[in-house]
């Protein structure tokens, strides 16, 4: 949240890119961390995936094909290039096709020190979480988890901000139900 | 705040179990090293990096936003070259009256056989006026057996 707007307002960084001289360095340092956990989550959670993933993004910011101008957030632009690379991977290899679809039946095991009602109710919204459609747990994830704006959201996914809006609602709807049927029973 | 500047509820306790969803789901993956990442992206060739294959098209389109909309646009044009480079013009298609043999399934000289043995089978033959003979008309045009001018007005 820190860099958002930083380096639009001044293009030349002492670090900044041959080739993208908007783009410090530093800054997609700090970045790193999230945008790894976006990449991981388009590609099905498979590291190895995600990690060809960012490297390709970061080779297409260093030829400059990627060209960040300034007009969102470095973050924004930065998760919508993962994403555009994460496509083009996915065509490359077929086979991620289905695993990015199997994404939302993955098992996930976590230790929790929640109360025992608290962890069940969690247990129910990660159940309807991976039973979302891709798009809206993507709207999801994008600003509750990345913490981006719809907007920004919208922006990554290259959808409307109204169809953004629509995807979170429903998406909210649908867990908000599950709770309530939680709590209810 | 997320989605701060949007006009959407929030729900505290929701959007923090949405929150561990996401955080557990890559909880069991260790981030690569940053420089790490970066070094073996300045390390890739230009063109052809690791685990991508990129078609000499996507190369040719990339940056494009809308990719497929510009493969669609030039795929619609080339067709509508081909069509109109291809199709035969106005009325190029209708069989020529005058050389109607050309439409069939036999040639000339057969057809001509057959016409002469069918005229010579099936027409009685009247004498022509003698205008007619006048114009001095080659009769094997109309398909009459080969007669002189003077065995027709014999008979």
């Amino acid at each position: 949240m820190a860099l958002r707007g930083k380096f639009g307002d001044n293009p030349m960084n002492d670090d900044g890119l041959e080739h993208n001289p908007r783009i410090s360095r530093q800054a997609l340092a700090d970045l790193h961390e999230g945008a790894f956990g976006w990449a991981l989550s388009l590609m099905a959670y498979d590291a190895q995936a995600a990690e060809d993933v960012m490297q390709q993004a970061y080779l297409a910011l260093l030829e400059g094909k990627a060209q960040y101008k300034g007009d969102s957030s470095l973050k924004t632009w930065l998760y919508a290039v993962i994403r555009n690379m994460a496509r083009r991977y996915v065509r490359g290899r077929t086979l991620e096709r289905s695993r990015v679809e199997q994404y939302g039946a993955m098992p996930i095991e976590t230790e929790s020190a929640l109360p025992e009602s608290d962890e069940r109710s969690t247990a129910l919204v990660r159940r309807a979480i991976q039973a979302l459609p891709e798009r809206q747990r993507q709207v999801l994830e994008l600003v509750i988890d990345a913490e981006l704006t719809l907007a920004e959201a919208a922006t990554v996914l290259s959808i409307g901000i109204g169809s953004a809006r629509t995807h979170y609602h429903r998406a909210k709807q649908t867990l908000r139900a599950e709770l309530e049927q939680t709590h209810a029973g | 705040m997320p989605g701060s500047g949007d006009d959407f509820e929030t729900d505290p306790l929701l959007d923090q179990q949405i929150r561990q969803h996401f955080a557990a789901a890559r909880a069991s993956t260790t981030v690569p090293e940053f420089e790490s990442v970066m070094t073996k992206a300045e390390a890739a060739d230009a063109v052809a990096a690791p685990g991508v294959v990129m078609s000499w098209l996507e190369r040719l389109l990339d940056g494009f936003r809308f990719q497929p909309l510009w493969v669609g646009a030039v795929a619609a044009t080339f067709a509508l070259a081909v069509v109109l480079l291809v199709s035969p013009e106005p009325g190029q298609d209708t069989p020529n009256p005058t050389n109607i043999t050309a439409y069939l399934p036999v040639s000339a000289s057969t057809l001509d056989g057959e016409l002469l043995a069918s005229l010579s089978r099936e027409t009685r033959w009247e004498a022509p006026s003698d205008r007619w003979l006048a114009m001095n008309m080659n009769v094997d045009v109309y398909g009459l057996p080969e007669l002189g001018s003077s065995e027709i007005l014999k008979e």
